[in-house]
Parts: C-alpha cells; structure tokens; sequence
C-alpha cells in the first residue's frame, strides 16, 4: 500500500487517478447512504421550528415579514378579521411558528396525523397532505407565496418557504413584484426548483419532474446542477437524469386547474383595475384595451357584489357587463371593449 | 485556530443571530452526517436515529451559545448525541454494551489492520468487506464540512474540478486547492485509524 505521503497529492491526470490509492479506496467504498428525504424535510421542519422559537428572527418582526406580501394577502387578512376567523384561530398559548394559512379547500382531501384544517387555519410546519381526484388546496405561505395543489398530490410542508411534493402538481406564485416575498423552494425526490419571483408549475409523475413556467424564470436543481428556465418554457427532468425542454404557453389547459384553486378574491369595493390585473395574473393572459378611456376610467370603478365559487376567467362575464364593458379572447390576450 | 473552527464559529454567529440562510447551511451540513453517525450505532433503525438527531439538534439550538470553538462544531454535535443515544436505549432498556459501535471495536480496528496489511492486493479487494467501506465513509462525514462531499463528488461520482466547483460556488482554482486539503485531511484521519502506515 502507498505511504501517506502519496496519498496527499491528486493525480494530474486519468492514468494516474486510476493508481491513486485515495481515489480507489473510495470509488471502492461508494457513495455514503443517503437520507430519506421525508425523514430529512421532518426533522428539519421541527429543528427550525425550535431554532424560531428560540432565536427569533434579525430585526424583523412576523408582522413585517407579512406586510411585505401583495395587496391581495393584505385583502385576505382584513377578510379573516372581519369575519372573526382571526380572532378564533389566534393562538392562546405561547405561539407556535406556523409556515402559512390555509385560503381554500375543495373535494376530496386526507390530511395526516391531524385533523382538516379550516379556511383560515395556520398550518404548522411538517403538515402533509394527499388530495384526491376531486382535490385542491390553495394556502399562503408565510413568505408570502400563493401556493396550490392540484388532484392526486402528496405534499409536505417544511417551512414557511419549503414544500416537499412526493406526487401530483403544485403552482405557485410568489408575487407581481420580484423579490417581494420570500424565496420559494418545491423538493421533490429527483430534484428541487427554485422561484426567482415568479409563477410556475411543478408536476411529480412517476417518470419525471415537469417544470413549467409562466413569468419568471425558476431554477430545477439536479445532482448540483441548475437548469434555469424563463417565462413560456418547460423543463422535464427523467429519472435517468436527461432534461428536455420545450415551449409552454401561459394560460390553456396547462393551467386550468391552477384556476380551480385560486384562493378567494373579494371584488367589493375593489377598483376595475385591481379586479382585470387579478385576471390577468390568473389566467396568464394579457390585458389590451379597445379604448384608451377605458384606461382612464380602471381606477375610478368601483365594483361590487361577489364572485365567489366562478374561476378566474368565468368572472370576466358575471362582471365586465357592471361596468359597461364587454371582452374577447384573441391570441392570448383579453380584449377589453365598450359594450 | 483551525480554518474549520473559524467556519464553525462563523456559521454559530450567524445561527445565533437567527439568519435563515445560515439555519440552511447548518442543517443541510450537519444532519446527514449526524444521521449516519447515529444510524451506524443503532444497528440501522431508522425510526430512533430519526428521533435521536431531531433531539439532538434541538438540543444543540437550545446550548448553541455554550459552544466554544475547542471542538470542531460536528464534534461537538457527535458527543450530544452520544448522550441522546445513551438516554434512548436506557429508556429502551438495553445494555451501554450495544453502544459500543462498530468503528470503537477491536474487530474493526483488526480490520483496518488487515487492510493496511493487504498492501499487495490492493485495497480494492479489502474493502468488500462492508465494514471497511463505512469506516471510509465515516471519514468522510468527520471530514471538515465541504471536504467529505468534494472528495465523493470527484471520486466516486467521477465530477470534473469544474462541476466541483460550481456546486460549491467556487472558483475552479479554489476548489482544486479544497480537494488537495481534503485529500490530506483524509489522509491524515485513514492514517489515524491505523490504516495507513
């Protein structure tokens, strides 16, 4: 066997890595075991929660971090307030770190080791989930980011910027201004991805991990490897470790069951403006207007009633005729015109 | 004050002034290595190895600020959790004997022995033997934070200086200086365990 002394230096080249003693006792020793990722997002969603609770977060209070969310979270928590779900969700003992709140529940959904959250309800770290073929969720994290899950997923949630997603998909969306919230990151078994402020889609199948994204760009991390995708493309990573990408439209079927699980939007009092640029951002089409005065006029229309239960697009119907205004589809976009 | 305590000592500032990035670079540093360090002294259960480190490192949160540096920071981690590991088997009822792990025997320091006797064939054919593989991989996981994982990336996975280098934000000069310091300090540590002579 080689003395230590040639075992301090690396080889200059492919024959000499191959007599390297170090390099053979290793390649002979493998990889070392691996930890399942489930144990790893468990014991790391209770050591971070006792590290919070212990060591609070540098000069920024909770509240903070919340004010700095867009003005549709500000929305739903004056919404909780009123109607006095806030007060019953407060907590009365010492508060636990929650990674975000649950904002809508549909069909069929089996939560583990708790029992069904209520619309509202803060969701502590480590809750999981599986929806059914009925299913979807839609939560805030508590950086900020909307977050939905589609029918037949599995998640994890680690933290309040961190989902683990076994199966199904997730979209999520960290805001209309980049960088406003907190960095999101979905793990999944192959790979993580990463939001560089953003809406994107992450489906988990038995093959492969698709990423679609529709503004923004994310990063799909594999293996130390980053693979960065901009707005209208889509990455899959194969379990052999091949990526592909492809073009992906922003608004079709792609992302209709994201609209399903849109979190609730109150238009009561809110301005047109505010209501068609909600639109827009859920559907992923882009608003054009027929007349510059209708423009003009966004901001001073202030609407009223509900929408409540209607997707996203559907509403386009219920409440452009309010306002005098009509629409139409064309290539991707929403055409906006007098009736 | 090695560079590894200095890290160490940074990375604890940072812990303590509860920066969300330096949590990440703590867990994600720590408890794998922590993980298999336990697992290997529990005969592979993974359901108390899970329990032990969870309350291990919370532990560790709770007493960061008595950490000073003599150790190195894994070190310290190792020994909080040799004293959750003795607490979970007495509380399961069993012997201090089973604590004994198999890289503080006297069989496997036979085996390294054996090992740095087989110098004529190799130590390819000494290391079948799965106990000599973990006792590499131990070293690895003892190894200064950064080093275990170059030094599987580039001998085990086959990764090129450059890939190296970019899965740990380096330059290819500094990761190439990074894997000639790991290469000693698994040098050293083989040596120690009187595998080397």
């Amino acid at each position: 066997m080689s003395g230590p002394d040639d075992m301090t230096n690396p080889p200059r080249d492919g024959q000499a890595e191959a007599a390297d003693p170090i390099a053979r006792l290793l390649r002979a020793a493998g990889t070392r075991p691996s930890v399942p990722p489930e144990k790893a997002g468990r014991v790391r969603a209770a050591v971070h929660q006792h590290w919070r609770s212990t060591i609070p977060a540098p000069r920024r209070s909770r509240w903070l971090a919340w004010s700095a969310v867009p003005l549709a979270v500000a929305g739903a928590w004056a919404f909780l307030v009123a109607s006095g779900v806030w007060e019953r969700i407060q907590p009365t003992s010492p508060p636990v770190v929650s990674v975000g709140i649950l904002e809508r529940l549909e069909g069929t959904v089996s939560w583990r080791e708790r029992a069904s959250p209520v619309i509202g309800a803060a969701l502590d770290p480590d809750t999981a989930f599986e929806t059914g073929a009925d299913g979807r969720v839609a939560l805030r994290l508590g950086g900020g980011a909307s977050v939905r899950f589609g029918a037949g997923s599995q998640a994890r949630l680690l933290s309040a910027a961190e989902v683990y997603l076994e199966q199904g998909a997730v979209y999520v969306d960290t805001g209309s201004a980049p960088g406003s919230g907190t960095a999101v990151v979905i793990r999944t078994a192959l790979g993580s991805v990463r939001d560089l402020g953003t809406q994107f889609q992450v489906r988990v199948a038995d093959d492969a991990v698709r990423v679609s994204v529709r503004e923004g760009s994310a990063s799909l991390e594999h293996l130390g490897r980053s693979h960065d995708a901009a707005s209208g493309t889509q990455l899959t990573l194969r379990h052999d470790g091949e990526v592909s990408r492809r073009a992906v439209p922003a608004f079709g079927p792609e992302w209709d069951w994201a609209q399903e699980a849109v979190p609730p939007f109150e238009i009561e009092g809110r301005s047109l403006g505010d209501y068609l640029d909600w639109v827009a951002r859920e559907t992923g089409l882009s608003l054009e207007y027929a007349d510059a005065t209708i423009v003009a006029d966004r901001p001073g229309i202030v609407l009223h009633g509900s929408i409540a239960s209607l997707r996203p697009d559907e509403t386009l119907d219920a409440v452009l005729p309010t306002c005098g205004l009509r629409h139409r589809l064309m290539n991707g976009s929403v055409i906006i015109e007098r009736d | 004050m090695s560079d590894t305590t200095q890290a160490d000592r940074v990375l604890v500032k940072r812990l303590l002034r509860g920066e969300e990035e330096a949590f990440e670079e703590f867990f994600r540093s720590c408890f794998p290595r922590l993980y298999r360090f336990t697992m290997a002294r529990l005969g592979g259960d993974e359901n108390a190895a899970e329990e032990i480190v969870q309350a291990t490192l919370c532990h560790a949160i709770t007493v960061l600020k008595t950490w000073r540096g003599e150790a190195a920071l894994f070190t310290w981690l190792c020994t909080l959790c040799r004293h959750e590991m003795g607490a979970y088997l007495r509380r399961q009822g069993k012997e201090r004997l089973t604590m004994e792990s198999w890289d503080e025997s006297p069989e496997v320091r036979a085996a390294l022995e054996s090992l740095a006797g087989a110098a004529g064939s190799g130590p390819e054919e000494s290391l079948r033997r799965g106990e000599i593989a973990r006792v590499v991989q131990t070293i690895l996981d003892f190894l200064p934070a950064g080093y275990g994982d170059a030094l599987e990336w580039k001998y085990v996975l086959g990764f090129s200086v450059k890939e190296i280098a970019m899965r740990l934000n380096l330059s290819p000069k500094a990761a190439e200086s990074l894997l000639t310091r790991a290469r000693e300090a698994f040098r050293r540590e083989f040596a120690a365990m009187g595998a080397v002579r």
